[in-house]
């Protein structure tokens, strides 16, 4: 309804802009069923962990270096890639080095490359999560990146989320400012309804000020008239008044 | 123009309401202060006060976070700089440990003063902030980050930083895990460390060296073997990563410099045949390890010149390895004071920009109060000339004349 469009299907279930619709039973000729699948949508959100413990606030892999590493190789905390996360995503990852300029990586989902050239300061991306390294490791030194411990106060996920209140989101905006666009939109339309609403009131004014100028009523101008019709009457009544005393006077002229 | 008698009531009525209708928005912005209080009234002003009100709950956010952030610094910057104090202290005692004048006894009460240093170390180790959450334990802050153990305590917790979002596109790292304080503090001179085998039966005592030519390093492990044999002691090189002979039958004088692969270290006193010292790229100890090993060599018995140099030997090694300890806990406060620095200007700033947003959305949708009592009183005038008009034209009719 919203776009206008009609679409004829001769089967059933179908998927209409992303709505499955079925329909069981025998329907007859003329039924119709009415779809407002967003209806209900902001209704129906609610909390469902009401117990701060467990909002996923931490990121759900994290990153060390072993304890017993040589060099001055630096991990950054990883940070998972979006949208969809890697089925490998919390599998434990070990990064160790071969050399000052090459690593191996092990670990489920990795692929197990071994000789892989380091750069430091750069990017290392495996089973869904991004690291830095930096520093300069030295051959034998370990980095491995491992499921999240519960009871963290990590706040990975935390950030992440805070970080989409600056991230261009909808249609080139951020949330606020889709918000503030949105204001802008409904403002401009009831203001735009306000004016419109005026200007018809102007017309309608308008008409029935015509309509009254033609058929109203001015109760100076029927008084007026009245008065006029009291004298014309006042006037024939004097003149039949006269009339008969002229005719009584010839009537007793005659006796 | 004929005007309808209806139409005199109906224009009565009208402009009343009309001049109502504009009072009571005039009422509406006087009692609330805001000259927008729809979008509508002002659709512009309304979209930039909805960004602009959302750009103010970000900002106090902000001030709020650098708030905690360096409250948290200055906290664990103050525990930082006790451990270094302690550490200094730790220092001192070692060093009027190694003086070999001192009697057992004196020893032993200075290893009496190091465990106390270490309950100290221990206890800053596991301190929490103002929540009950541990400092030093990472991200795990329910986690006691420092076990005791005989061999020195063992870290528990995780190498997470905690970090705050202090401003939209800068999160600062608010502290330091206890692994990167404590424990992965390098031995030696911090590339290399060397020491002595504690089978050797001379008196030779081992430096903490130098490195003289950083391109030649390597990660291989080295022995220096020396041969008291023959009429002069000589040294023999051996690389026992790949277990191969470096040099042979090099000639030695007490205190001379021997370079091997970049490092260059001296050894003193007169080492004995068969007398092994050891050079390797600096592994990680932490202090506790150290403090401990250093408590073990104090309360040692030294009957022979050979346990007085391994002594000496194990004395240099614990004094280099807590300056390394204290030149950690020097990084992470210059740090964490960097980062108190940032979020001191940052609060200025962001305090400064706070204050131009409310002027801005003051001048978008607040109101003009004097322009707004003005027009209210000029409202009220036109108001009550309307109802007066009205009341008096309401009353003239002819009709009157006709009683």
């Amino acid at each position: 309804m919203a776009d206008g469009l009609t679409q004829t299907f001769a089967t059933l279930p179908q998927t209409v802009d992303g709505v499955a619709i079925d329909v069981t039973g025998a329907p007859a000729t003329d039924d119709a069923f009415m779809v407002m699948p967003s209806r209900l949508g902001a209704q129906t959100l609610q909390v469902l962990i009401g117990d701060v413990d467990r909002i996923a606030v931490a990121a759900p892999v994290r990153s060390a270096a072993a304890t017993s590493n040589l060099g001055s190789g630096r991990i950054s905390a990883p940070t998972v890639n979006g949208p969809t996360p890697d089925p490998n995503l919390t599998q434990p990852v070990t990064i160790t080095f071969t050399g000052a300029g090459t690593f191996d990586v092990t670990g489920s989902g990795t692929g197990n490359p071994t000789g892989v050239a380091y750069t430091p300061g750069g990017t290392i991306s495996f089973n869904g999560w991004t690291i830095t390294l930096d520093g300069a490791p030295r051959v034998g030194d370990a980095f491995t990146i491992t499921q999240n411990a519960p009871g963290s106060a990590d706040a990975g996920n935390m950030q992440r989320l805070a970080g989409l209140q600056t991230r261009q989101l909808i249609a080139g905006e951020t949330l606020s400012g889709a918000y503030g666009s949105l204001v802008a939109s409904v403002g401009n339309a009831a203001n735009g309804a306000k004016l419109e609403h005026e200007t018809h009131q102007r017309l309608v004014d308008n008409a029935e000020q015509a309509h009254q100028e033609l058929s109203g009523v001015n109760l100076d101008e029927e008084a007026a008239n009245l008065l006029r019709f009291q004298s014309a009457y006042q006037a024939s009544a004097r003149f039949i008044a006269i009339a008969s005393t002229l005719f009584d006077e010839l009537l007793n002229a005659m006796r | 123009m004929r005007i309808s008698s209806s139409m005199l009531h109906d224009l009565g009525s009208r402009s009343i309401g009309e001049s109502q209708t504009r009072m009571f928005k005039l009422q509406e912005q006087l009692s609330s202060g805001k000259r927008v209080n729809r979008p509508d009234d002002d659709p512009i002003a309304a979209a930039a006060s909805a960004r602009l009100a959302d750009s103010m709950a970000k900002n106090s956010q902000f001030l709020a976070n650098q708030d905690a952030a360096r409250n948290t610094l200055q906290y664990t910057e103050q525990i930082v700089g006790s451990v270094g104090d302690a550490l200094q202290a730790v220092r001192e005692r070692l060093v009027q440990g190694a003086n070999s004048t001192l009697r057992d006894d004196d020893r032993r009460a200075i290893a009496d003063d190091l465990r106390s240093a270490y309950g100290q170390l221990l206890g800053l180790a596991n301190s929490r902030d103002e929540a009950g959450n541990f400092l030093f334990a990472g991200s795990l802050v329910q986690t006691q980050p420092f076990a005791d153990a005989p061999s020195g305590a063992i870290y528990q917790g995780d190498q997470g930083r905690s970090s705050a979002q202090v401003s939209a596109s800068r999160v600062l790292g608010t502290g330091e895990n206890g692994a990167e304080l404590f424990v992965r503090v390098h031995t030696g001179n911090g590339q290399f460390a060397s020491s002595a085998a504690t089978s050797n039966t001379g008196t030779g005592v081992i430096d903490q060296g130098s490195v003289v030519d950083p391109a030649a390093l390597t990660a291989d492990h080295y022995q220096i073997i020396f041969d008291a044999s023959g009429p002069s002691i000589t040294y023999d090189v051996f690389d026992t990563t790949t277990a191969t002979s470096i040099s042979t039958g090099n000639a030695w004088t007490t205190g001379q410099a021997i370079q091997v692969s970049g490092m260059q270290v001296s050894v003193t006193g007169t080492p004995a045949t068969g007398d092994v010292f050891e050079l390797r790229p600096s592994p990680t100890q932490s202090i506790f390890e150290t403090l401990r090993n250093a408590v073990a060599s104090l309360e040692r018995g030294r009957s022979t010149p050979a346990d007085q140099a391994r002594f000496d030997n194990e004395m240099g090694a614990a004094i280099a390895n807590v300056d390394l300890g204290i030149e950690r806990t020097l990084t992470v406060r210059a740090g964490m004071g960097a980062n108190l620095r940032e979020i001191e200007g940052m609060q200025e700033t962001t305090a400064a920009l706070q204050d131009v947003l409310t002027a801005d959305l003051s001048g978008l949708v607040d109101l003009d109060y004097a322009a707004a009592i003005s027009a209210f009183m000029r409202e009220q005038q036109g108001l009550e000339a309307a109802r007066a008009a009205y009341g008096r034209i309401a009353q003239q009719s002819l009709f009157d004349l006709l009683r």
